[in-house]
């Protein structure tokens, strides 16, 4: 993708309070290093998605096993994360675990780093086995996390382009084991549209690209129990 | 809307219909709606193109689906749901 734009970020500590600058001009002042921090990486984000306006956006986690490609939506708080981590440790690659792009079949995803909450270390124990992980855990005034991505787990984090040759949906589960089971393209389309947003463009035939990209995929639904046989499963079938 | 009043319904104009194997996703544009419709709904909202009537409708799906007898009431009841939804008219 060509340099569209180009802007100058800056970050000032002036005696303690930190201000924020876009192309010289303050946008925001009176922050401490954390909320500056934080601050600088929304406008990038924001910036950056305000780049990409013709493609349709999915909260889904995307990936490679094999070499092919795979992409598991699902609500808020359905595990798409825990099992985005659990896929990592299990030697699958995967590049993103919140939001994912699409435009003419071929999906990305958004370089975001995981964000990981206590739970998800609860049921991945080996997590706290991870030195580089653990350091940048911190506690702050609301849930405890921290933020990860592919590369502390010693994995490639590859964001380019891809096909995806197989789609999951997340639900849970009552039971300890994972249930997999094809789902059709209709219910597919339905789950996935629940959880994806149209290019801020208003570009025509996106939801075409949506429906070709699930008629060209393997479809299934998980009920997911345990992380691990959930893993087991995508893996199987991707 | 009841089947007597049908006569010979057509597909509503602007609609993005989006094929998947056992159905089709539906865009109305006007409504800035999206209807699911199954392999059934799919084909009815096919073969309404002002030609055929409700009972010829229900032949071609006879047809189609190989069935003992036109559905006659299935037909009607999709027909039904198409045309309150403003796919067909």
């Amino acid at each position: 993708m060509a340099i569209e734009r180009h802007w100058e970020l800056g970050v000032w500590n002036d005696d303690g309070e930190v201000r924020l600058t876009v192309d010289g001009q303050d946008v925001d002042f009176e922050l401490t290093a954390f909320q500056a921090g934080e601050n600088l990486l929304r406008r990038m984000h924001r910036e950056a998605l305000a780049a990409s306006p013709d493609h349709v956006r999915f909260r889904a986690v995307i990936g490679r096993s094999g070499g092919r490609g795979f992409l598991v939506a699902g609500p808020r708080r359905s595990g798409k994360t825990t099992l985005a981590l659990g896929l990592l440790l299990a030697g699958c690659e995967v590049s993103g675990d919140e939001l994912v792009l699409l435009r003419d079949g071929r999906a990305v995803a958004f370089p975001w780093r995981f964000i990981v909450n206590e739970p998800s270390v609860a049921l991945l124990p080996p997590l706290r086995a991870l030195p580089p992980v653990v350091a940048r855990a911190g506690a702050l005034a609301r849930d405890w996390w921290f933020a990860t991505d592919p590369t502390d787990f010693g994995r490639p984090w590859d964001i380019r382009p891809a096909a995806i040759e197989s789609m999951f949906w997340l639900e849970p589960g009552h039971g300890s084991r994972s249930v997999v089971t094809e789902v059709g393209k209709l219910d597919m389309t339905r789950h996935l549209l629940s959880q994806t947003t149209a290019p801020p463009s208003g570009r025509a035939d996106w939801l075409g690209d949506v429906t070709r990209l699930v008629e060209g995929t393997r479809t299934f639904r998980i009920e997911m129990g345990d992380v691990a046989s959930t893993c087991v499963a995508v893996a199987d079938r991707v | 809307m009841t089947r007597s009043s049908l006569g010979r319904p057509a597909c509503a104009a602007g609609l993005e219909i989006n094929p998947v194997s056992d159905g089709y996703i539906v865009y109305q544009p006007d409504r800035d709606r999206i209807h699911y419709l199954n392999a059934t709904a799919a084909l009815v909202l096919e073969l309404c193109n002002g030609r055929n009537d409700v009972n010829e409708l229900a032949a071609l799906l006879q047809l189609a689906f190989d069935l003992g007898e036109p559905p006659h009431d299935a037909v009607a009841e999709c027909l039904d749901t198409l045309m309150s939804e403003g796919l067909v008219h």
